[in-house]
């Protein structure tokens, strides 16, 4: 969609003006890390952050997500529970829209999940790019996500004086007619394109080949030593999907109130690394070998989502690699499976 | 439904009794559901006729035995509670001084009126259906345990390491503040409440089903620690489990 | 409240018609769904069972679309929280169920072909909605034979249907058991010593197989030796299927979900996925 504009000094207005309205979600300083927050004032939010603990998907598929409740009496009746909560992403990296943009596509995709979408389409996604590589082990270049290209509502580039505004949506164009924002000039557009420039140069490129390459590669590494090798680095601790903006797999449990027999279904984050997530009541385990499990998880980020949605599973943030204790890195992985 | 409940304290501070009373807002709402009919801490009653025994504490004297076998062959249900229980807790440090060393130092010459004997977790003596771990207890996992046992189903115990709720709660990781930590081989569920007040997690719960002990050793080798100090670590509330399984 | 999304992840109510134990660990249930549909379920589905306040679990169906009572039937062992709760309600409990999912036998390829059922354990279970509707329509098949191995004489499962389906023209029923008692006078042994006393034609056969796990390696290489086309063994593979619907990730074999693709796949299909056997 269309190019437009906002000056430097009419963002505060614009996302304060939104906030009455919305629960406006923003990158926080936590310490000497970054967290999305809910903000109360445009003053809270980072706007030089980088990557932050948690990717924002919290928001769209939160931690513990209640299906329904139960009342058994005179039943049982059934409630399903809806979040409808109007919100506003604001201020998410690229890499961080590409997560989102899969994860939309995954949860709509088949059978699709209402819980997801219901949150999802009373959500707004305001981008904003980065300037620079965030963390020494990102491969955002490599995994094709320095730019987004769907996912988001608005999506703003840091011109100096200005920010060039990308429209997604028509939801993002309504936005934008909340005033502040004019359609870009020339002007803007040339300096918009030497800021995608000086970005595409600015990022260095961490894996060693074209990634297009990354189904085939893994696909001939299946049987890898490699997959044995990264048991003696891996705790089954989780941490890594925990953090990966596109895991969204699941666990589903039930808890009791004491006091009136009623009960909620609701379902929490799973991790496909953890020791019993293949294990039926029977007692067997389907992947309970550490080394079944890393590869799993290495195929689903780079190979089985490439080959069903032509996108990655993985956006380069290289969260899961900071977040391990033992430096599982994917991009390292990546890399050596070339060999 | 109600169930009538005892809770039984053995060698311990009896915090995690207290914990059971601490519940806040639950707390009513759990004695219209459950009718303590034996607990030192809280009434005065004594009787011998109840479904789930809570157990506090571990096992430390010749006489603890039998009560504790009584008790068992009552209940229908046996839950171990807190770290006392299940591991032992700091009471096997007992374990690693010369038989009678702690009994001549804390009683001195009174030392001959007191038996002891090894620091053993209830679980050595009988059947333990339930645990609920911890120094002291979590109050919510205490909720979990009654609600699920009043509604006929397995409590939702994680297996998992406090690292996962580490992430979840999107806290820093005491490694990357320069400190030590038990998190890696230790059971979840108590949402990583020493890391998130910046403290190194101590293992008060005790570890996973099957902790990555190697991988564990490497990381805090990896930030300095030596073997005496990783040995003390392991030792403060993982005892029993290392001479359970000749390590560490 | 009326909303714009449904959830699939609500289920229907449905009643538990009546409640039998079968063997020490197993218990038969037929149940109704309470808006009096039927389930629509071909042979070979599963469903998601809910005991509401306890949790849910992936049940196989066991009838067959073509019998005549007014709900369906399952039949489930007391192995975990779920199932356990399910075997202590009494008759006319309300329980919830998502589904059918997932895909069952394949009747438009198995028709006008000779059937190989080969279960073991558990197996039997979802086996016997496929058995019986072939029962059912019996003029759409071949000759039939159903080789069966339990752990022990008093495992076996529908021991009365299974004598009744001996009793069918052209159906062969052979039983063996692991371990055997007293009064047990057939067969002992693994379920592969079976397949020497049956006479079926490999060209026209098609082999359904549902087991333990440690089960499909021997039987397949037990059918292949026999000459049965690789294109005409079925299997039914069990994994974890926690929400049925593609998305929770549990029951994922390599790229495949279960819940999805299977829990019936062609050998043909199971040979490409390395984690499946």
């Amino acid at each position: 969609m269309g190019l437009m504009a906002i000056d430097k000094r009419d963002l505060s207005a614009f996302i304060d003006g939104l906030i009455p309205q919305w629960e406006v979600v923003a990158p926080v300083p936590v310490e000497f890390k970054y967290a999305f927050r809910k903000v109360g004032s445009f003053q809270d939010v980072a706007l030089d952050y980088t990557n932050t603990m948690l990717p924002p998907k919290k928001f769209l598929l939160p931690q513990r997500d209640e299906l329904f409740s139960c009342n058994p009496e005179g039943g049982p009746s059934l409630t399903p529970r809806f979040d409808e909560t109007p919100r506003v992403l604001f201020g998410v990296h690229s890499c961080d829209v590409h997560g989102i943009w899969l994860l939309d596509d995954i949860l709509a995709e088949g059978c699709s999940d209402p819980h997801y979408l219901c949150r999802r389409s009373n959500t707004l996604i305001i981008g904003l790019d980065c300037k620079g590589p965030c963390h020494d082990n990102a491969f955002c270049k490599d995994m094709g996500t320095l730019k987004p290209a769907g996912g988001f509502d608005l999506f703003l580039t840091d011109l100096g004086e200005r920010y060039a505004v990308q429209v997604g949506t028509g939801a993002g164009t309504a936005l934008a007619e909340r005033g502040g924002f004019y359609m870009a000039d020339f002007e803007v557009r040339e300096e918009f394109f030497a800021a995608w420039q000086k970005k595409q140069s600015g990022f260095p490129n961490r894996i060693g080949y074209d990634t297009a390459a990354l189904p085939n590669i893994l696909a001939e590494s299946y049987d890898d030593i490699i997959w044995e090798a990264l048991e003696m680095r891996c705790f089954d601790c989780g941490a890594c999907t925990t953090v990966c903006p596109t895991c969204y797999c699941f666990d589903v449990l039930d808890e009791n109130d004491i006091g009136t027999d009623r009960s909620i279904r609701y379902r929490r984050w799973d991790s496909c690394q953890l020791q019993d997530f293949a294990a039926v009541a029977g007692g067997a385990n389907f992947r309970g070998k550490r080394s079944d499990r890393l590869r799993h998880r290495l195929l689903r980020k780079g190979k089985y989502f490439k080959e069903k949605f032509g996108r990655f599973a993985c956006v380069g943030c290289g969260r899961c690699g900071r977040s391990c204790l033992l430096h599982i890195d994917v991009r390292d992985v990546f890399n050596q499976l070339k060999g | 439904m109600t169930v009538r409940a005892g809770v039984f304290a053995f060698t311990s501070c009896e915090g995690c009794s207290l914990i059971t009373l601490e519940v806040e807002d639950r707390l009513l709402e759990i004695l219209g559901r459950v009718e303590f009919v034996n607990f030192r801490e809280a009434i005065d009653d004594k009787s011998d006729d109840y479904d789930i025994a809570f157990i506090d504490g571990a096992i430390t004297r010749e006489h603890e035995v039998g009560e504790l076998m009584k008790i068992r062959e009552r209940a229908a249900i046996l839950v171990a509670m807190g770290a006392c229980a299940v591991q032992g807790g700091l009471y096997f440090l007992k374990e690693y001084h010369e038989p009678g060393e702690t009994l001549a130092y804390v009683y001195g010459d009174k030392a001959g009126q007191f038996d002891t004997m090894p620091v053993r977790p209830v679980s050595q003596y009988v059947k333990v259906d339930h645990s609920l771990y911890g120094c002291p207890i979590d109050k919510r996992e205490f909720v979990e345990v009654v609600t699920a046992l009043l509604s006929g189903r397995r409590p939702n115990i994680p297996d998992y390491p406090v690292c996962n709720e580490c992430r979840m709660s999107e806290n820093i990781c005491v490694f990357e503040r320069g400190l030590a930590c038990m998190g890696p081989v230790t059971r979840a569920g108590c949402g990583a409440i020493c890391p998130s007040r910046h403290v190194g997690c101590f293992g008060c719960r005790g570890m996973v089903d099957k902790p990555a002990l190697d991988q564990h050793r490497a990381v805090l080798t990896e930030r300095g620690l030596t073997e005496e100090e990783i040995t003390a670590r392991y030792r403060m509330f993982n005892g029993h489990w290392g001479s359970a399984h000749e390590k560490p | 409240m009326n909303h714009k999304y449904v959830s699939p992840y609500v289920p229907r109510l449905a009643e538990l018609v009546t409640a039998r134990q079968l063997t020490s660990r197993e218990k038969f249930f037929e149940v109704r769904l309470q808006d009096g549909s039927a389930l629509g379920h071909q042979p070979g589905q599963f469903v998601e069972v809910s005991v509401f306040g306890v949790g849910e679990a992936p049940i196989s169906v066991s009838s067959s679309p073509t019998s005549q009572g007014l709900g369906f039937e399952l039949c489930v062992r007391d192995a975990g929280s779920v199932t356990h709760a399910l075997h202590e309600l009494p008759e006319g409990s309300t329980i919830g169920i998502r589904g059918p999912y997932g895909r069952g036998f394949p009747l438009d390829e198995l028709k006008g072909n000779d059937l190989l059922f080969v279960a073991g354990g558990l197996g039997l279970v979802p086996m016997r909605s496929m058995i019986n509707y072939a029962v059912d329509n019996r003029a759409d098949f071949g000759r039939l034979t159903l080789l069966y191995g339990s752990r022990t004489p008093a495992d076996l499962l529908f021991a009365d249907e299974t004598e009744r389906w001996r009793g069918t023209p052209d159906f062969h029923v052979a039983t063996t058991v692991d371990l055997a008692d007293g009064a047990w006078t057939g067969q002992v042994g693994p379920i592969t010593k079976l397949f020497g006393g049956v006479a079926i034609n490999p060209v026209r056969t098609s082999a359904l197989v549902v087991g333990p796990p440690v089960m499909f390696r021997f039987v397949l290489k037990s059918l292949l030796m026999m000459g049965v086309y690789e294109s005409r063994v079925y299997l039914s593979l069990e994994r974890r299927m926690k929400c049925g619907v593609g998305k929770c990730g549990h029951c994922q074999i390599d790229d495949v979900y279960v819940c999805q693709k299977g829990p019936v796949f062609p050998y043909t299909r199971v040979r490409k996925l390395p984690e499946a056997l």
